[in-house]
């Protein structure tokens, strides 16, 4: 869903290694503006960035990382994709705590932004596109819209 | 975004890295290479220091978690030195900390390997 808005922030970097730290920079800029706290600050860049490399691990030829972010009802939204796939709710899969029987190094960046955020869906369809959206509860967020 | 990875000796068969900066994707291939020339020399037992490291992610863990899966077919083992709170978390969440030996200091890293 596209948004606008004075809480709307967009971004958009080359798929690039290079390009990721830019990427967490911005979210630590964005989570000090919000006064989180330092270790909610860490969380938010170590989901951001897992992200991020989901799509220059596992997206077929990605040219880009967009990470979209807004606040609502006292929650940080933040989608981050390759601009290849825009899914509608009900295509996006969510973790469930015990997701994962085993955890592996390819998924263990989902299995990082699932215990760091306090919700996560996603896609991850190599040949057509990854869209992770994440949420993280501001200190008094209401509960997250599905 | 730089990285500094060194090494040094600290004995015939134990040498430690030391690393300073951010682990991520684009800086891990850096980690991982200083570690496979220590292992390609036949050096087995690695003290891994992470206290100047601000940031590790999940390619970074990969890294470790393959340096450990090389050495222990040696026989060997790694220990890694971290104290910051973030990063235990980190090891912590993904279990890792069950595989690797998290020390303090180097002093600290070494007794404990050298009776594994």
């Amino acid at each position: 869903m596209a948004r606008t808005g004075e809480n709307f922030i967009n971004l958009k970097v080359p798929a690039k290694p290079e390009y990721i730290g830019v990427i967490r920079l911005a979210i630590a800029g964005i989570a000090d503006r919000l006064g989180l706290n330092c270790e909610s600050v860490e969380d938010l860049k170590l989901s951001v960035t897992e992200a991020c490399t989901s799509i220059i691990q596992f997206s077929k030829d990605p040219a880009l990382i967009l990470m979209e972010c807004y606040i609502e009802k006292e929650n940080l939204y933040l989608n981050i994709s390759d601009g290849k796939l825009l899914p509608k709710d009900n295509e996006l899969f969510q973790c469930g705590k015990n997701h994962y029987e085993s955890l592996t190094e390819a998924n263990m960046g989902i299995y990082l932004i699932n215990a760091l955020m306090d919700d996560l869906h996603y896609c991850i369809e190599p040949e057509k596109g990854i869209y992770i959206r994440m949420v993280k509860r501001l200190s008094t967020g209401e509960p997250i819209e599905q | 975004m730089d990285i500094k990875v060194t090494s040094k000796k600290l004995s015939e068969k134990v040498h430690s890295v030391e690393v300073h900066g951010e682990i991520d994707v684009y800086t891990s291939s850096k980690v991982k290479e200083k570690i496979g020339e220590l292992i390609e020399k036949g050096i087995y037992i690695l003290i891994i220091n992470l206290e100047e490291v601000r940031y590790i992610d999940s390619t970074g863990l990969g890294v470790l978690i393959g340096a450990l899966k090389k050495v222990k077919e040696h026989d060997g083992n790694i220990g890694l030195i971290c104290t910051n709170p973030q990063i235990r978390k980190i090891f912590n969440i993904t279990g890792l900390v069950k595989i690797f030996g998290l020390y303090k200091s180097e002093e600290e890293a070494l007794g404990k390997i050298s009776q594994g």
